[in-house]
């Protein structure tokens, strides 16, 4: 393999310690792409963070690495509302960037990285990448004989991030403070409902119009005694009215989940036959096992490692999608190449979740003005 | 004890699979004198065979007749018209002074329902509605477990009604009503998820909806009528968001797009634990999630008292059992026409919420309270 491409990590909260870090610090990871610089406001969680994963380079702003680290790629792994700033910056000084879910809190932000990244001829890989797991297409292929998808359910009850083990433990890599999952900018939408989004944009094309009903349930949470206000709703129901003419619900809430569909599955309802995915696996959100029913239902499973950057160790570290998302920007750089995880979508998804909010501010049902391309719109 | 004497309007599908067959159930406290329908000879037919001694094809004689002192006389109708002429019959009945039981919905419209319940009043007289979903052990059991705070407190609950896609491939008679202007999925089956919904969790305040007509059109594919080509003159496609207040939401589709699912009709999610049961299928299981436990599935009889009814499918008789116990106790119905009007305005404010896309709220409410049942 050619030199590995070298990235620089920002935001050293609770996924990048359990997830994003232990993935890229594999021998087989930094073959492709060698972490050689975090960042993370905490201080000393930079610098801990650094030493345990032998990090050469550690620093408090993205600013400050982009001065003083060389890198091809910036990771950005920060709260929601700081994704849009930082990716910003990296795109800005000729860097290419994978940003976590959500891509940013508005199309806005989203339209212009879009556009800067275009400008400074960067590439934006945006997560999560379902078209990265081989049962998106499989399932796309399996909707043609559905007849005519009228109707769909998503599920991604549950909501919560106070109570990761990781939370629990003492000093600067464990004491993360959760208390910005519950304010502006974060919340049930695009933390968890973002999943389902991303799969069903994925599997049925971009959406037309979006209602939606909220409230808030829980106004205050608590995280080791100390009290977290709750600033957004958390009991969120959605309803889309996609391109194809099909009526969808999710829900963002912090209920139990379905008898039949799991949390992250989807039911999708045709003329001619029904799609339900059956099983998802937690770590990735990847659906991997799934039932078609026209005369006889047919179930479909698929292992993990049907990923091909999952292999070995990368099975059994956390958050596994993330890891695949960004050796596919790795990829993509090197082949010169969109991204598979795409920011066009992304950027849908996000004005979803911002019409959602803004229909269930006003009453008012929104229409969308983003699209993308998608192999669910084509052919 | 003097029998409650009943005259059947309407000998239709529905009378013939659902109603008829259980009557014996009554045949200690009620009996059936008279019938009316338009078809003579499907009319003399069933009346030979239940033994409905009076028979008529013009129900405005049958009115005049059963309000007559004597053999013909009966003290309640049972409405089992189709939909499009409930407001007419109903008014009628209630206006020639009669008890009434009507299959759902009630009417088609609030206005026309509005003017339902007032001559109800009016006239003193009780009227039960249709569909019987609040009374059916499955809801009764759902709602027990919900009052006892088996899956904490309750965020969201999801339900649907499928009516199946045309064409309805060995339907014995002609589909064409059920697609006709005025009826439709949500009218004709969407109100047993609306019911259930409001059984369990009350009036509903606010309602959004995106609502299509997927198919203009289809051609019956077999029997007598093979060939024909019905219009689909209603919406085939509503999904509608519900706001129940108190930090409540739901979700409900009705249609005859969607071929099958395995989902549950209705879902019920709480903090600790959700609920799916099917209002319709009293042989189906209630099937209760909880965080200590995981799954368990409950087969009918449930332990709750109630009396041994129909093994299987809709428990329909259940509703003129309750008519029949309102008129001999002079209860209110808990088959209200208050939270029938209700679920009609669910549907109204969600079409008009579609047209519109802005969100509507509820004005007509029923009383509501979880039931004190215990579970044995």
């Amino acid at each position: 393999m050619s030199t590995p491409l070298r990235a620089g990590l920002v935001g050293c909260g609770s996924l990048s310690q359990r997830g994003v870090l232990p993935h890229l610090t594999q021998a087989d990871a930094q073959d492709n792409v060698k972490l050689v610089a975090v960042a993370d406001v905490v201080e000393a969680r930079a610098r801990e963070t650094a030493q345990h994963f032998k990090i050469p380079a550690h620093f408090t702003t993205i600013e400050e690495m982009l001065d003083g680290a060389d890198i091809d790629i910036a990771l950005i792994i920060t709260p929601i509302p700081f994704h849009h700033p930082n990716a910003l910056a990296a795109i800005r000084a000729g860097k290419h960037v994978y940003i976590q879910k959500a891509m940013t809190t508005t199309v806005a932000e989203a339209d212009e990285l879009i556009a800067e990244a275009t400008a400074a001829n960067v590439k934006i890989a945006a997560a999560p990448g379902f078209e990265l797991f081989p049962s998106t297409a499989h399932m796309r292929d399996a909707i043609r004989n559905l007849g005519r998808v009228c109707v769909g359910h998503t599920y991604t009850m549950g909501f919560g991030h106070e109570f990761e083990p990781i939370r629990g433990g003492e000093g600067a890599l464990a004491e993360i403070n959760p208390a910005w999952y519950y304010r502006a900018g974060a919340g049930p939408l695009p933390d968890v409902t973002i999943y389902s989004l991303q799969l069903i944009t994925s599997l049925l094309g971009p959406v037309r119009r979006v209602t939606a009903l909220s409230n808030k349930v829980q106004a205050q949470r608590t995280w080791r005694g100390e009290t977290i206000d709750v600033e957004v709703d958390d009991n969120n129901l959605v309803l889309m009215e996609f391109q194809s003419g099909a009526l969808v619900t999710a829900v963002g809430a912090n209920c139990r989940g379905s008898r039949r569909i799991p949390w992250g599955g989807v039911g999708l309802y045709g003329t001619d036959g029904t799609l339900e995915i059956l099983d998802v696996d937690h770590a990735s959100g990847y659906p991997t096992a799934y039932e078609v029913t026209t005369d006889k239902a047919q179930e479909y499973t698929f292992d993990l490692d049907a990923q091909p950057w999952l292999r070995a160790e990368h099975l059994n570290i956390e958050e596994p999608h993330v890891y695949a998302d960004i050796m596919d920007l790795a990829a993509a750089i090197r082949e010169d190449r969109a991204p598979i995880a795409s920011a066009e979508q992304a950027r849908h998804v996000v004005e979803i979740i911002e019409a959602a909010r803004a229909a269930s501010a006003s009453g008012a049902t929104q229409t969308l003005q983003t699209t993308f391309a998608t192999p669910a719109t084509e052919s | 004890m003097t029998r409650i004497k009943l005259a059947l309007l309407g000998i239709g599908d529905v009378a013939q699979r659902d109603y008829l067959p259980e009557f014996q159930r009554l045949a200690d406290r009620a009996e059936i004198v008279a019938a009316a329908a338009r078809t003579p000879e499907r009319l003399n037919a069933l009346a030979d065979q239940y033994n409905i001694p009076h028979r008529y094809t013009d129900y405005h004689q049958m009115l005049a007749e059963i309000s007559r002192p004597g053999p013909t006389y009966a003290d309640a109708v049972i409405n089992l018209t189709p939909i499009q002429i409930h407001t007419e019959t109903t008014l009628a009945a209630l206006e020639a002074g009669k008890h009434v039981y009507t299959e759902k919905p009630i009417a088609s419209t609030v206005a026309e329902a509005d003017r339902i319940r007032a001559a109800a009043r009016a006239n003193g007289r009780i009227l039960v509605c249709a569909p019987c979903v609040r009374i059916f052990p499955q809801v009764r059991y759902a709602a027990a477990l919900l009052a006892q705070d088996a899956i904490g407190p309750v965020y969201a609950a999801r339900a649907h009604a499928l009516m199946g896609v045309p064409p309805w491939s060995g339907y014995p008679s002609d589909p064409s009503p059920f697609f006709a202007a005025g009826a439709g999925a949500a009218y004709d089956m969407g109100v047993y998820p609306l019911h259930t919904l409001t059984s369990l969790l009350g009036p509903v305040q606010r309602v959004n909806a995106f609502i299509d007509r997927a198919l203009d059109q289809f051609v019956i594919n077999d029997g007598p009528l093979q060939g024909k080509i019905v219009p689909v003159e209603s919406p085939d496609n509503w999904h509608v968001v519900l706001d129940f207040g108190e930090k409540r939401l739901g979700s409900f589709q009705a249609n005859s797009v969607v071929a099958a699912t395995r989902a549950p009709s209705v879902e019920i999610f709480g903090l600790r634990g959700t609920i799916a049961l099917d209002p319709i299928d009293v042989s189906a299981p209630v099937e209760l999630y909880t965080e200590a436990d995981g799954w368990q599935t409950m087969q009918p009889p449930f332990p709750i008292a109630h009396a041994q009814g129909r093994a299987q499918g809709p428990d329909h008789h259940l509703g003129i059992e309750h008519l029949v116990d309102c008129i001999a106790h002079g209860h209110a119905p808990l088959l209200s026409a208050d939270h029938a009007i209700h679920v009609v305005e669910i549907l109204e404010k969600s079409a008009h919420a579609a047209e519109t896309g802005r969100v509507q709220t509820i004005e007509n409410t029923f009383a509501w309270e979880l039931p004190r049942e215990s579970i044995q």
